[in-house]
């Protein structure tokens, strides 16, 4: 009885240690195994690590190469242009200035663009004063100045040679120099006689009839020139819009001479004809 | 006959043991120069993607750059052919 005891104590202690053992311990081969798979690895990646090394060195010096070049390349630009990078924005600033006001003139209906004549030549001097520059030779500019002149001449294209005439019905008590005095017609008594001349049915000035429909003929034609009270020949002349050249005149009267009798005496609501150069 | 029987059980016992146990294991200082190699892989490893991502962005630069080159000298180029008349 007392060696089945020893025996089987044995027998225990003899199994049991080296399991346990075998699972938590490797086996020296194992260990060496692992060892050499750990410096390859260690090894594979500095070999791989120098290699890299030596290519970002290379690109390091690519882009530092780049660099220079872009900044040589914009350097020429610049003085090919005759401005630096602060003049191109200022440019730039103007060209949008004026995208704005042609985009605002894009809505308006043609009657309205009739009045806004003015602007509309402003714009394009300032647009070909633009395009006059060498800034205008870069290639981004050149794009917005070719298309803000098609947008330009596309307004040109709806402005009407005249602008639709208002109407107007004769009340009672009524007369051709007060209805030419309101605001919603002249605003100008001296214009009267457009009233009488635009209307047929008017064959005496002194006699107009309540109900009436009488036609206001708004605005003139390019080349022509409405006289308004306080103006004679020298003066109209000498406007910017006409030939902004007082002594000119007699152009002027040459080329009216069927409604100017007298070179002294012009009459509000004249319409005159301007010849141009 | 049940003493011999006991020896031989015994004999037994510690041959199995022997045989199962006795296997030639790495020291302490060797699993110590283990943990180090399989560190200092592990960190060359890291510094490796480290350099890989340092490569890949540089490379994206440099495209960048020589396609903003490419532009700038077709705009210079441009600019000279419109100024030729100028």
């Amino acid at each position: 009885m007392r060696w089945g005891y020893i025996w089987a104590t044995v027998l225990l202690l003899g199994l049991s240690s080296p399991l346990q053992a075998a699972q938590r311990k490797m086996t020296y081969e194992e260990y060496r195994a692992e060892l050499e798979r750990a410096l390859k690895r260690e090894s594979e990646a500095k070999a791989a690590i120098a290699e890299l090394e030596k290519e970002i060195k290379a690109l390091k010096e690519e882009l530092r190469r780049l660099e220079e070049r872009i900044a040589a390349v914009k350097e020429e630009i610049y003085s090919l242009i005759g401005t630096d990078e602060q003049g191109v924005r200022a440019f730039q600033a103007q060209v949008e200035e004026i995208g704005k006001e042609v985009d605002a003139l894009k809505g308006l209906s043609p009657d309205d663009l009739f009045w806004k004549k003015k602007e509309l030549k402003e714009i394009k001097k300032r647009l070909e004063e633009l395009r006059g520059s060498r800034i205008a030779a870069l290639p981004e500019i050149d794009e917005r100045l070719t298309a803000l002149e098609g947008a330009l001449a596309q307004i040109w294209a709806k402005v009407p040679e005249l602008p639709s005439p208002g109407h107007y019905t004769v009340l009672k008590g009524d007369c051709l120099w007060n209805i030419a005095k309101k605001k919603e017609v002249y605003g100008d008594p001296y214009m009267w006689p457009r009233i009488y001349l635009a209307n047929d049915q008017i064959t005496n000035p002194d006699l107009i009839y309540p109900g009436w429909e009488l036609t206001i003929p708004r605005g003139v034609k390019e080349n022509q020139h409405l006289v308004v009270f306080g103006e004679w020949l020298s003066k109209i002349a000498g406007y910017e819009e006409v030939y902004g050249d007082p002594s000119k005149w007699p152009k002027i009267y040459e080329a009216n001479r069927d409604q100017i009798l007298d070179p002294n005496l012009i009459y509000p609501a004249q319409v005159l004809e301007i010849p141009r150069d | 006959m049940r003493s011999k029987l006991c020896i031989w059980g015994l004999a037994v016992a510690v041959a199995l043991g022997g045989a199962a146990g006795c296997a030639r294991h790495p020291s302490q200082e060797e699993l110590n120069r283990l943990e180090e190699a399989r560190k200092a892989a592990a960190l060359a490893e890291k510094e490796l993607e480290a350099k890989k991502k340092e490569k890949a962005s540089l490379e994206a630069k440099v495209s960048k750059k020589r396609e903003e080159l490419r532009k700038l000298e077709a705009k210079r180029d441009a600019v000279k052919a419109k100024l030729g008349g100028k």
